[in-house]
């Protein structure tokens, strides 16, 4: 409502209460660009996934961290009255999984397969 | 095209021109302000030849069709929310509005005999309806926005942040539906899978995927509706000054409801190509997709300023922040800590594009 302003072309959208100079700008532009080196770098430096093992109820196993491409070898799971029919992406176990052959391209959790042993 | 390249060429020897009959200190603001306007690609420009010479896979065929195929799976809800910022608003429902339309696609489009069809009742329904369907429940829920935005002139970051909150709510009730119990939509039919992802062509062996051609076949449509139409006219003439746009005969209720159906028309399709894409559907899906969307918008030159941007930038800025991705998947970079990465570039860009603005003031 400040009429007294003479109204600019543009109204500034979402800046138009900034009210700061270039110079301050350049500092913070500078700053946040900082911030978010040191921050990639970091990450980049901690980098790695995680495969956690979902054993539904079977002898538990560490997850482990692996790099991008790695293969995993993990031990063999044991489950009373059951037996193991491998490792799968989906709770469901519907897609499966050979972490000895396939490489690991991001953070997931295998689940393990079983079937009634007689 | 050679008159293309000429007119480029005429336009790079004036601004040498122009930038040689500067005086010292011009010339040292000239080269700061370029430094600082570009700092983003510059970044990215260093982070690329980094990733590719410590992962030489990087620049790989497949992992470049896998860089641009996820370019176009996220450009059309880029090019949606583009038009909410040359409003100088935003769009934070877009994210849920792809899971929904994702969610209603896959549930319409399980193959039948399927055992944990959420519908068993009925068949597979229509590719084209299904299509349609997503596209009008975009629209409206971007009706909703619009008309909240231009009726009430409420500010675009609350009245999205509420219709996420409603629209995640009818994900989850949605899910819920049928035998369903909330658990995750798969078992498509390969109708479906096969108009979305089968292969459009093959580079070295590596298939592109068909929705790469519907992304264009979109940002093709986006670049006669933002450039040849007499909306698109009026959709920046509104973003750069509202009042003024108002005075000129601008009808502005109509111009800012349309600019919402039509990103949430968009958000529809990006749901229904989605839905394949990923083959589970879950109400996780579309989380975190507007954010991506506004950092690509942002980088891409489509300014918070409003009444500014170009489909062109927009198709860079998502191709930029899906190289970045892609490169510190390579890394090894958890999908956990590539948040914090996100969120710092969307404070980068938006520093970025606000320092434009006041050097230009």
């Amino acid at each position: 409502m400040d009429n007294n302003a003479v109204t600019p072309r543009r109204s500034g959208g979402l800046y138009a209460r900034v009210n700061m100079s270039v110079k301050s700008a350049n500092i913070m532009v500078i700053s946040l660009l900082t911030l978010l080196i040191i921050a990639s770098v970091f990450i980049v430096k901690h980098s790695g996934f995680t495969i956690k093992f979902d054993t539904d109820g079977g002898s538990h196993i560490e997850s482990v961290k692996a790099m991008y491409s790695d293969t995993l070898s993990p031990e063999t799971p044991v489950k009373e009255g059951f037996s193991f029919t491998g490792w799968y992406t989906d709770r469901d176990c519907t897609q499966r999984w050979e972490p000895e052959t396939e490489p690991i391209t991001g953070s997931m959790t295998l689940y393990a397969g079983w079937e009634k042993s007689e | 095209m050679s008159a293309a390249t000429q007119n480029s060429k005429n336009r790079l020897s004036a601004s040498i021109e122009a930038f040689k009959a500067k005086s010292g200190a011009d010339k040292r603001r000239a080269i700061t302000d370029m430094l600082f306007n570009n700092a983003m690609y510059i970044i990215i420009l260093i982070a690329v030849i980094y990733i590719a010479i410590r992962v030489p896979e990087f620049i790989s065929t497949s992992s470049i069709v896998n860089i641009v195929s996820l370019t176009a799976a996220k450009l059309p809800i880029a090019l949606g929310i583009a038009g909410a910022i040359v409003l100088t608003g935003t769009d934070i429902s877009a994210g849920r509005c792809v899971g929904l339309t994702a969610c209603i696609a896959a549930s319409l489009l399980q193959m039948s005999g399927y055992a944990n069809k959420i519908f068993p009742n009925i068949g597979v329904t229509p590719l084209w309806l299904v299509l349609l369907a997503v596209i009008a429940v975009g629209a409206a829920i971007g009706f909703v926005n619009g008309f909240f935005v231009a009726k009430f002139k409420l500010h675009p970051f609350i009245v999205t942040l509420s219709t996420q909150l409603i629209v995640f709510g009818l994900v989850l009730m949605y899910l819920m539906m049928g035998g369903n119990n909330g658990q995750t939509l798969s078992g498509l039919d390969s109708s479906y899978t096969d108009l979305v992802r089968g292969t459009l062509f093959k580079v070295g062996g590596v298939s592109v995927p068909k929705y790469v051609l519907y992304s264009i076949i979109l940002t093709g449509i986006m670049w006669v509706i933002w450039n040849k139409t007499k909306f698109g006219k009026n959709m920046f003439a509104v973003g750069s000054n509202e009042e003024a746009a108002n005075v000129s005969g601008v009808n502005v209720f109509w111009t800012i409801v349309m600019v919402f159906v039509l990103a949430g028309a968009m958000y529809g399709i990006t749901g229904f190509i989605e839905g394949a894409r990923i083959a589970s559907c879950s109400a996780n899906t579309g989380l975190n997709y507007e954010s991506d969307a506004i950092a690509a918008c942002v980088i891409g030159g489509v300014s918070f300023v409003g009444g500014t941007g170009k489909i062109s930038g927009i198709v860079i800025g998502v191709f930029l922040l899906q190289i970045i991705f892609v490169g510190l998947n390579f890394l090894s970079v958890d999908a956990n800590m590539l948040y914090v990465i996100k969120g710092l570039i969307i404070l980068v860009a938006c520093a970025i594009d606000m320092r434009k603005y006041l050097a230009r003031k």
